[in-house]
């Protein structure tokens, strides 16, 4: 087989803080962070009370301004016609041979309507949430937003846990570059939720104070939420040259604390772009003691010496949307030559001598990227972008 | 290229196994809503042999049911293979027992009672990470989900893997686990039975699985494989049907056998008939289970089409070729 090049035509992108990649980079490179009180649901009784979340009139003003019947559709799918939509808008005529999305909990909220309804006994309102919950399943936001931008295309789901974004791209990059597809409409998304709430929290995972990637006193991760998409073929601004993925079976929800299993996939990145030079990092850097350790002894087993960012601090741990929206970054810092920061950074840890791009953005010249993602059930991926 | 079945594994209502002979599962009752809801159930001691195992203590019977099935498809296998074996694992409604049991306290007394124990296993790639632990592979592990053609979905995604040369070997699974919520939502929107009496088919549960690879094996032998856009309409669906079967055709004088699995979309009679060597619908599951019963036994199979329709309108298909004899 000879591998086809394999490009970033366009992109789209929404989070905590902004619509769209412009005001996205933007607030990125002012080092805004969109974490703030829950509003969503009562997050009593949790030690986090706080998230990245995406402000619903804007959301509904956004997709409604697309479609006006979105206006009622359930927020997923929403971030779904907006992020999809900006990027077909900036690929005209691109029709793509399939569609990977990757994301952990579908339209949750949905479910968690139906289960209220059947366990209040609410007759009349089990019946509505029956014809609702139909679209709780991680396809219909994507399906009902492909519908409405008039892409027929197959569509898969990728549901890797915090990975899936990473691995959705990586799919997508296997697909094109074996030419089985020419072009694919890949990306992320997730919202947020009760249940996924209440699940972090519950692990301890979530902080109930800032969160610090990397940082000596990090206590955990704030979640986010968001979308974000890209049009993916042979040629565009940022090529996509090589992807990673590798299993680690140590525990279901912690890593080795080797941080095997992240080398392992970075290491498979690197050998299939060719080992490139690497002149920027974003780190998975959820701000969980763990992650962070694991993730500090990768990179440095790895040999890559470049600095290291994690944006989750800025936008949260935008779980399946994750992989996709810091590859967005990653894009943004490649064309606009800067290293994203990681905020709320005051302690370097002294387990590591990573070299930490911290609290402010600065102008870099930067050819090539590493994205890292992890998850839950040992989902280990990592890309690299490079400009052309 | 040419892609061959190795080995396949099945965990349903009727047993561990197929071809199983001479069982009639009766179908248990739950009470939800104020209605009984029919389900068909795997028996219990189907998955006795991976209970036991340490790492499953906390799972949910989806997880059983997908690494007893992973563990029958790759039996006999190097364990050199299997540590670089990718798993693509599918299913249509996840971990929903966990989910439900998770959500019951968060709902009834505020987003401060998860358990923690019970979270991990609501993930949806939980499966797909035991599968990885049992077999000892550290190849990736990828989790697809879709609505109940995502079986042959995930299939048709591992032969892109192989043909793409990323890999030699695929192992696919599919499963999916009966909860009484999820019978109240498929049998209030008319995809599964209300009552024993309905025609509609009963939810079931199980895994299916598909060792694939590209060394000649004994069993079927992939020469096709398509997915098409979803269908938005009855009118659609059809034609979608129609369009993937002549995609899948092939270039032959003798036409295949074309069975597809379209399970309660849109109400209108699919152009095919339905395999109906198993009792129920599990959706992703039934739809792997489907390729599995079809190319068992001892008898070589005519050449076949296999295709998928489900409730969302995505859909996939393959082309078999004739199984070879057993030696």
């Amino acid at each position: 087989m000879i591998p086809r090049p394999v490009a970033l035509a366009s992109a789209g992108c929404l989070s905590a803080i902004g619509t769209g990649m412009r005001e996205t980079t933007q607030n990125l490179r002012k080092g805004i962070s969109g974490v703030g009180p829950v509003t969503l649901f009562d997050p009593a009784g949790c030690r986090c009370t706080t998230a990245a979340e995406v402000g619903s009139v804007a959301l509904r003003q956004a997709a409604r301004s697309i479609h006006p019947p979105a206006g009622r559709w359930s927020r997923p799918a929403q971030m779904v016609l907006v992020a999809m939509a900006e990027a077909l808008a900036g690929s005209p005529g691109f029709v793509p041979d399939a569609v990977i999305i990757g994301t952990t909990s579908g339209a949750m909220d949905l479910g968690e309507k139906f289960f209220s309804a059947v366990a209040r006994r609410d007759v009349s309102g089990t019946a509505s949430a029956v014809r609702r919950v139909a679209y709780y399943p991680p396809q219909m936001p994507v399906i009902q937003s492909l519908e409405v931008l008039g892409c027929p295309a197959p569509v898969r789901i990728v549901s890797n846990a915090c990975a899936s974004g990473t691995n959705a791209l990586g799919m997508a990059w296997q697909l094109v570059r074996s030419g089985r597809a020419r072009r694919v409409l890949a990306g992320g998304y997730d919202a947020l939720s009760r249940l996924v709430f209440s699940g972090f929290d519950c692990l301890q995972a979530s902080t109930p104070e800032l969160c610090r990637p990397f940082d000596a006193g990090r206590s955990g991760l704030v979640l986010g939420e968001g979308a974000a998409m890209f049009c993916i073929t042979q040629e565009g601004p940022v090529r996509l040259t090589g992807y990673g993925a590798a299993t680690d079976t140590h525990h279901l929800t912690q890593p080795h604390p080797s941080g095997s299993g992240p080398l392992a996939a970075m290491r498979a990145a690197m050998g299939s772009a060719g080992s490139p030079h690497i002149d920027y990092i974003n780190a998975h850097g959820t701000a969980t003691t763990q992650n962070d350790a694991c993730e500090s002894l990768a990179i440095e087993a790895a040999c890559l010496h470049a600095p290291v960012s994690s944006t989750k601090a800025a936008t949260g741990h935008t779980l399946g949307a994750a992989g996709a929206i810091e590859a967005a970054f990653c894009m943004a810092a490649l064309t606009d030559g800067f290293l994203p920061p990681t905020l709320n950074y005051r302690s370097p840890d002294p387990s590591h001598s990573l070299e930490i791009a911290a609290n402010e953005a600065r102008p870099a010249v930067l050819r090539s990227a590493l994205s890292n993602s992890f998850g839950f059930g040992g989902s280990n991926a990592s890309l690299i972008l490079e400009l052309p | 290229m040419n892609i061959f079945i190795h080995g396949t594994g099945l965990v349903s209502a009727l047993g561990r196994g197929w071809p199983l002979e001479g069982v009639e599962p009766q179908p248990v009752f739950e009470e939800i809503a104020g209605l009984r809801l029919p389900s068909l159930r795997v028996p219990t001691g189907a998955t006795a042999d991976v209970d036991g195992i340490p790492r499953l203590r906390r799972s949910g019977d989806l997880s059983r049911f997908a690494v007893a099935a992973a563990c029958d498809a790759v039996a006999g296998c190097d364990p050199a293979l299997l540590a670089g074996l990718p798993v693509i694992f599918a299913t249509t409604d996840g971990g929903v027992c966990h989910t439900t049991r998770f959500f019951a306290p968060i709902e009834a007394s505020g987003c401060g009672n998860g358990s923690p124990i019970l979270f991990p296993e609501t993930v949806y790639n939980a499966p797909a990470s035991h599968i990885a632990a049992r077999l000892g592979s550290h190849a990736e592990a990828t989790t697809m989900v879709g609505d109940s053609s995502a079986g042959l979905a995930a299939v048709c995604a591992a032969c892109d893997l192989i043909s793409a040369g990323t890999a030699p070997a695929v192992l696919v699974v599919a499963a999916n686990e009966c909860d009484p919520l999820a019978c109240l939502a498929y049998s209030r929107r008319g995809i599964c039975a209300d009552s024993a009496a309905s025609p509609l088919p009963i939810l079931t549960e199980g895994a299916a699985a598909v060792l694939l690879g590209t060394e000649p094996g004994p069993a079927a032998r992939v020469e096709a494989w398509s997915e098409g856009p979803p269908a938005s309409s009855p009118q659609a669906a059809l034609s979608v049907l129609e369009r993937l079967a002549d995609s899948l055709r092939p270039a032959r004088a003798e036409q295949p056998v074309i069975l597809a699995h379209a399970p309660g979309v849109f109400g209108l009679p699919a152009p095919f008939p339905t395999s109906k060597k198993l009792p129920g619908e599990g959706h992703a599951f039934t739809d792997l289970a489907q390729l599995v019963v079809e190319i068992g036994g001892d008898t070589p199979i005519p050449d076949l089409l296999l295709l998928s329709l489900g409730f969302h309108g995505q859909n996939a298909g393959l082309r078999l070729t004739q199984r070879y004899a057993t030696p």
